[in-house]
């Protein structure tokens, strides 16, 4: 959609309320964003808008009208100071890469890039949380706290270009599921839809730069709670409908002195339930996840050809648990965790093994990968057929057997191959809940396999909901799927919306705002 | 408009005669905060209009819900409240109701493998603990004491004996029942969504938990009645049923049992309190030490001020133990659980040795009075039982002088200050000299949140109940915030409630405009809690001076 | 008046709630979380001692007259069994005379004129008119010991060691007999020199001093404190913990003087069986083979404690001076059954969740049970099911009160459940 039309369809909307009728075409908003930044990182170039109309999901297309890409806090504040006077859509990015339509300018608009801002703030090694900006991912930031002895907990083998900001408020599940590193976020500097900057948590004592704060106060930026709400929990997932994150300090955890890879093996998803659980309850392990034979194979495989041939050789499901120890005594730690683990495989008469059978250096290839971005051309996920679509949500383990009986299902009706589906369960918190995806690979230039892959995606998808699958995170069709069934949330949402954003500004058309 | 018969009657309607009553002696026992400073002078100040106009049990959200919809029909306002304990549950105007949540006490499930429990408003910490032990699972520690409601301990202002591992109150809360101000009901987390269940929290998109809390306090009721959670239980290797020996009021003893739990008690080689910095900041240090290992369950500093009340069996068997100088100076309590096995606790217990040995700090031995009385009277009862009120113990009223969050740094610098801005306006002005010593003015509780990646404080005045007392203690506790303010502290951050909006708010990315655009928005009327939640319009000066002048 | 006395205690109350929960120590489910039979029954904060301290305060300070709310107020002092489980809890964690607050209220209402209760004054007429709360002929108090050739030590020169005070239950409700009679084949199978007062005993008055009318309650205190002094008795027995409590505390409390300073020693019936079993007086012939709990009566436990006299004044920080060294739940008689039970061959006792000094109360003490039957049944009701959780067959107790009030909560619930007087099984014991 235009932008002329937008600011057009607005004033008739609101017609008789004041608004400065300067910006009544594109080029008397360009203009004005000139006064903002410098032109060179203004695009307007059709061509160009056209890499931010689209992402890896199968949301559809929304071509912006201007892109910015933004150097600052200040630039983005008057960008959206200038979009609220307007009644301008803004959609803001930090991330080159999309998976879910998070950040596809449905209404047009401003698309406000952060990408470039890559400045790592801060590190607080004695507190542990490093400030970083909204553009830096997850290669640059650990890269950097590598050398302080830390890292940031991460998603499972991050895009390279997804930046840590993103992950974070999208609430992309990291691999420890311990307790106290569940809600990493502590402070943020925001740009409220009104164009204001806001301070949350301790960083609200000063308004001054956020790295500075530390030095200028008495505040290390580690109390997270308010003010007012508690943005560090309204703001993640609302997909920058509540505001725009600039800056942002979250925990780090200390790089382990000794790790051990190692892997229970399951036929059936059933059987590793239990002990599962019992993994959990016994708070052993740092890195500890599941996947199945496809997604393991679609990591290990030194290239795409590869994946079927490991898949057939590895357990169709795997707990892979990273058993780790820090500074004092880590032999002993070490050994207690072993030892625990080996009185739960006792129980449940399974065997952990240290590698995996016919495929070689397993232990030290995911060990390798864990805490680094995918780095091996096509993301890990897209190898196998060019492309995948996800269905994820956040059940308790016991039920996830269930889950995947409708998912398999459901899938085969829509003549799914299921040997390609991949599997990826995540505890969260010691096992309080679990993080459940299937990934759908295809083959985007096959335009019956996405056809289908359309079909796959909406029918599962409605199915687990149906079947009582919570989908946490709200993309794309899950909005009204989800919405349109859990009463009044989605209306409180809107009225938060629009006390927050009255000009429904920010990133519109999302969560069904 | 106000509260009408037309109302009552309406509400009688809705809960049956017998669960509504604005009986003058019914209502009587809904009038008064006794226990902090600030309470005794809004009694002073508001006398009788303290007394609500009616008390309704509701047993239902329905009936809840019925309820604050009559509220906006006949525009009067309503508090909710949970067990009655804290000081925003009363009324400040005349025509105000209460709602009591006595009829709404179920423990509707307790999951043992996800570990969580979903509970009503009238469920007790106590109730819920003593059910999770049956499954190895337990609850935290409320500082407020077990007795009080552990839902609205967690919507509002939880602080927990075992913090090191459960956060706060915000941290506990999964999912949430509430019915908004006008009346309508909205459920939060994984219960929102038909079939899922209730062990999450977060989403579906956005956190509304978000919403419903902020800071460190809640809104106060200001955005409507929480009518059921579901909230986090915790990893508990020890016995199924607590394990109590003797008299229950004085001659206790309780043991979880060595094997599974083990306290320790650690002080440092200072004079107190001469040298309360360092004590404070080795404790810190021993704090950040054990947060990077990722060791115990407990771990925390107890001021004198929480050690003599807490271990207290009578009023005179604390003095006495003042007397006997029991507890020479604040003390870390750390305590380890063997939550994966006896081995992990073993291990744990070395690196703790090797900790302490390294900030210099130094185990209290078991023939130290310390140790007796904390260790082997008080510790265990401290997981049950929070202690409560026995922090009024002293002088029979007491106050929080300051209380700040953020790093365990800056909690031990805010201790420091503040403790120093009270000592000079003793001295200078004599204000706190009737006040319990040592116990005012000294020392802090230092409890570091989730292995010490953020930590809170609190330091404590203890006037007596007296008009003149509490008005010195109030005059304390603004000066002290005062001070923080203007050494810019991280303190005004946490503490925001009503008129708190409009003063500090300017100085806070002006969020009370936030907040009342949001206050606006679900309660434009303003009947949701008034005296304490932020108002919908902007206070002008004149009102606040006004206001700041009570 | 009587308010004044404990402005103090009421006013400073914290509001902390702790008063309306079982003692927090000790809570085991969430079942039976509960302590104050009052304000489980009633809800509103106004019956629970916390609500009871605001309406003191609010007494004291002009905020709330009787006249605005007189038979509300009625209904909160009186819909209690003054059981004291809120002041044991309370006393956990602050130093208040919660019980004080609760017995000041009702004489508090006596003054005014408003208490006590017609149900009440009842029972109080029936004692000065016929020395028993049964409106019974004094000729008929010792029917039960008829041929049992017990002595009788109204009568000039009769002299024993033990005065066995039978109490006006025990003396007169049908089917209660056996219990005295019983008591009596104890004593005597253990040897003990003991005697009776006959159709001269009178009631102990603990009636009209738990509902507040303090003047009867001296009055009928001091006849009895004349007999026991023409008896010459040092040591007197009894069945009833109410007259067990009345004797050692309230006439010690009445005298201004401790327990230990009264001019004789009561004891329990089961305090001093336990004593004979241990000295070997007592042995027992036939098991009995029963899965029995014991419900622990309020006035033989946490009401049971020796009183100590103060006064004094609360001075700086609330301290008391003299020191007062308050009752808190630790010398009730919580043991001494427990023994005797224990002693049975057979006999397996199981333990309720609420027991000795937070132990839930039957529901029928302080005027609750003639005054408000409905609450005393609901109150039983809920301890009964709390005996039937143990798997327990059998209530047993020592008040002949509760034994009618459990059974009354028995006969409302339709259970199964058997209440037995201790001492009817200790006869059966011993053959």
């Amino acid at each position: 959609m235009a932008l002329e039309c937008i600011v057009k369809k607005e004033f008739d909307v609101r017609e008789g309320e004041h608004m400065a009728n300067e910006l009544s075409t594109m080029q008397d908003v360009v203009s004005t964003l000139e006064a903002i930044v410098d032109n060179t990182r203004i695009f307007t170039d059709p061509e160009y808008l056209d890499r931010y109309a689209q992402d890896t999901s199968l949301c559809a297309a929304g071509r912006p009208d201007a892109v910015v890409k933004v150097l600052s806090t200040e630039e983005v504040q008057q960008i959206v100071k200038l979009a609220h006077e307007h009644h301008i859509p803004v959609t803001p990015r930090s991330s080159g890469v999309g998976f879910y339509g998070a950040g596809i300018p449905e209404q047009g608009g401003i698309v406000i890039d952060m990408s470039a801002m890559k400045k790592i703030r801060r590190i607080d090694k004695r507190n542990r949380w490093v400030m970083v900006e909204a553009g830096v991912t997850y290669g640059e930031v650990q890269a950097e706290l590598a050398k302080e002895g830390m890292r940031v907990l991460n998603p499972l083998l991050a895009h390279s270009e997804k930046s840590v900001i993103t992950s974070t408020l999208e609430r992309e599940p990291k691999l420890t599921p311990k307790h106290h590193l569940d809600e990493t976020i502590l402070t943020m500097e925001m740009v409220l839809p009104t164009g204001n900057i806001f301070h949350t948590g301790s960083m609200a004592i000063s308004q001054g730069q956020p790295e500075k704060v530390p030095d200028e106060t008495h505040s290390d930026l580690c109390n997270f709670h308010g003010p007012g709400v508690d943005w560090f929990r309204l703001v993640p997932g609302s997909l920058g409908t509540f505001g725009i994150v600039t800056v942002m300090n979250v925990k780090t955890t200390l790089i382990p002195t000794q790790s051990k890879m190692v892997f229970l093996g399951f036929d059936k998803l059933e059987d590793c339930v239990e002990p599962f659980y019992h993994i959990e309850r016994t708070l052993i392990g740092d890195d500890c996840f599941l996947l199945n034979n496809r997604y393991l194979a679609s990591i290990l495989a030194a290239d795409a050809a590869d994946i079927e041939r490991i898949s057939s050789v590895l357990p169709a499901y795997t707990i892979v648990l990273n058993l780790t120890a820090g500074e004092w005594y880590p032999e002993d730690k070490m050994a207690y965790q072993e030892e625990a683990l080996h009185d739960i495989a006792r129980t449940f008469l399974v065997t952990p093994l240290e590698t995996l059978p016919n495929v070689p250096d397993v232990a030290a290839k995911i060990s390798a990968l864990l805490y680094q971005p995918w780095d091996n051309g096509t993301y890990w996920k897209f190898r196998a057929r060019g492309a995948s679509q996800e269905v994820f949500f956040l059940t308790q383990l016991q039920r996830s057997p269930e889950f995947l009986k409708v998912i398999t299902e459901v899938a085969a009706q829509c003549n799914y191959p299921l040997s390609d589906m991949g599997l990826y369960i995540q505890p969260k918190q010691h096992g309080r809940t679990f993080h459940m995806e299937a990934g759908f690979p295809y083959d985007p230039e096959d335009s019956a396999q996405r056809q289908r892959i359309e079909t796959v995606y909406q029918k599962v998808s409605e199915a687990l909901v149906t079947q009582g699958a919570f989908f946490y995170r709200i993309y794309g069709l899950w909005a009204d799927m989800v919405y349109s069934r859990t009463g009044t949330y989605h209306k409180t949402l809107k009225r938060i919306k629009r006390s927050l954003d009255p000009h429904s500004i920010l990133n519109p058309g999302k969560l069904g705002f | 408009m106000a509260f009408t018969e037309v109302a009552y009657k309406a509400l009688q309607d809705i809960v049956g005669e017998e669960n509504v009553s604005n009986e003058p002696a019914i209502c009587q026992a809904y009038s008064r905060v006794q226990w902090l400073p600030s309470g005794v002078m809004q009694r002073e100040n508001c006398g009788l209009n303290m007394r609500p106009a009616c008390v309704v049990m509701p047993g239902s959200t329905e009936e809840v819900q019925n309820i604050v919809k009559i509220a906006n029909r006949y525009q009067f306002p309503f508090i909710p409240r949970g067990s009655g304990f804290t000081f925003q549950a009363f009324p400040t105007a005349a025509g105000t109701i209460v709602i009591d949540p006595k009829r709404m006490d179920r423990i509707i499930e307790l999951n043992e493998k996800d570990m969580y429990a979903v509970i009503e408003p009238y469920v007790s910490f106590v109730g819920l603990q003593s059910e999770a032990m049956k499954y190895g699972l337990y609850t935290p520690t409320p500082l407020a004491g077990s007795q009080v409601s552990c839902l609205a301990n967690y919507a509002w202002h939880g602080a927990y004996g075992n913090s090191w591992i459960t956060g706060v109150g915000a941290q506990n809360l999964l999912g949430f029942e509430l019915v908004l101000p006008d009346g309508e009901v909205v459920k939060s987390g994984s219960m929102t969504c038909p079939g899922a269940g209730n062990f999450w929290n977060d989403g579906p998109g956005p956190d509304l938990r978000g919403f419903l809390r902020g800071g460190m306090f809640g809104h106060a009721g200001g955005i409507g009645v929480v009518t059921k959670i579901s909230c986090k239980l915790w990893q508990f290797a020890g016995p199924e049923v607590f394990p109590t020996e003797g008299n229950a009021n004085m001659k206790f003893s309780s043991g979880f049992g060595e094997d599974v739990w083990r306290w320790y008690m650690i002080k440092f080689p200072y004079k107190y309190p001469e040298e309360e910095e360092l004590e404070l900041k080795k404790s810190a240090e021993l704090f950040y030490e054990m947060g990077k290992a990722e060791i115990g369950e407990v771990a925390t500093h107890l001021a004198q001020q929480f050690l003599y009340t807490y271990s207290s069996v009578t009023k005179q068997d604390l003095f006495d133990n003042i007397k006997n100088d029991v507890f020479p100076s604040g003390f870390v309590v750390v305590a380890l659980q063997a939550k994966t096995s006896f081995k992990q606790m073993e291990y744990e217990e070395k690196v703790l040795k090797e900790i302490v040995k390294k900030v210099g700090g130094i185990f209290v031995e078991e023939d130290e009075p310390a140790y007796q009385v904390w260790i082997k009277r008080a510790a265990n009862e401290w997981i049950r039982f929070g202690n409560a009120q026995r922090l009024a113990r002293p002088s029979d009223n007491f106050s929080i002088g300051s209380s700040n969050v953020d790093s365990i740094d800056s909690i031990v610098y805010e201790i420091i200050e503040s403790n120093e801005v009270g000592r000079d306006l003793l001295k200078k002005e004599g204000l706190g000299k009737d006040f319990v010593q040592p116990l005012s003015i000294h020392g802090g509780w230092i409890s570091p949140q989730e292995y010490g990646y953020w930590c809170l404080h609190t330091t404590d005045v203890f006037p007596e109940q007296e008009p003149e007392q509490c008005n010195q203690a109030i005059e304390i506790i603004g000066k002290v915030a005062k001070s923080q303010l203007e050494r810019k502290s991280a303190a005004a951050v946490i503490h925001l409630l009503g008129p708190a909006y409009d003063i500090f708010g300017p100085m806070l990315g002006n969020v009370h405009l936030i907040m009342k655009d949001l206050k606006k928005e679900f309660d434009p009327n303003n009947l949701a809690n008034p005296g304490y939640a932020t108002r919908p319009d902007v206070l002008s000066q004149e009102e606040l001076q006004k206001m700041m002048g009570h | 008046m009587a308010l004044e006395k404990i402005e103090y205690d009421a006013s400073h109350c914290q509001r902390c709630s702790t008063c309306k929960w079982s003692h927090l120590w000790e809570v085991k489910s969430q079942r039976f979380v509960r302590n104050c039979p009052s304000v489980w029954y009633g809800k509103f904060d106004a019956y629970a001692a916390q609500g009871k301290n605001d309406i003191v305060t609010g007494l004291l300070r002009g905020e709330l007259s009787w006249e605005e709310s007189k038979d509300a107020l009625l209904e909160i002092i009186y819909r209690c069994p003054v059981c004291a489980a809120c002041d044991i809890s309370c006393k956990r964690v602050m130093d208040l005379d919660i019980i004080g607050v609760l017995d000041a209220l009702r004489e508090e209402a006596c003054e005014k004129g408003y208490g006590p209760l017609p149900a009440h004054k009842e029972f109080i007429q029936s004692i000065m008119n016929y020395d028993n709360v049964w409106k019974q002929p004094r000729t008929r108090r010792s029917n039960w010991a008829k041929k049992l050739g017990i002595k009788d030590l109204s009568k000039s020169g009769e002299k024993a060691d033990v005065l066995y005070y039978v109490g006006c239950t025990y003396a007169y409700k049908p089917g209660m007999e056996t219990v005295p009679q019983n008591t009596t084949d104890i004593l005597k199978a253990a040897g003990v020199d003991f005697g009776i007062l006959g159709a001269k005993e009178i009631c102990c008055g603990g009636i009209a001093d738990n509902v507040g009318d303090k003047k009867s309650f001296e009055e009928i205190a001091q006849k009895n404190l004349t007999m026991f002094a023409e008896t010459g008795a040092k040591t007197i027995v009894t069945n009833c913990p109410g007259c067990f409590m009345t004797f050692s505390e309230k006439y010690a409390c009445m005298q201004k003087i401790d327990t230990k300073d009264l001019p004789y020693e009561v004891k329990h019936s089961t305090q001093y069986i336990d004593e004979l079993i241990r000295q070997g007086k007592i042995t027992f012939k036939n098991p009995v083979n029963m899965q029995v709990t014991w419900h622990d009566p309020c006035h033989l436990g946490r009401r049971g404690e020796p009183y100590k006299h103060w006064e004094g004044k609360r001075v700086q920080f609330g301290l008391t001076d003299p020191p007062r060294e308050m009752n808190r739940g630790v010398n009730g008689i919580y043991d001494a059954p427990r023994n005797v039970l224990q002693a049975i061959p057979g006999l397996k006792l199981v333990e309720m969740e609420r027991i000795k000094e937070y132990s839930w109360c039957c529901g029928s003490g302080g005027g609750a049970k003639s005054a408000y039957p409905d609450f005393a049944i609901a109150t039983a009701k809920e301890r009964v099911e709390e005996a039937e959780a143990t798997g327990a067959g059998t209530i047993a107790t020592a008040c002949p009160w509760c034994e009618a009030n459990l059974n009354d909560g028995i006969d409302a619930t339709g259970s199964s459940m058997q209440v037995e007087d201790i001492l009817d099984l200790v006869k059966k014991a011993m053959g």
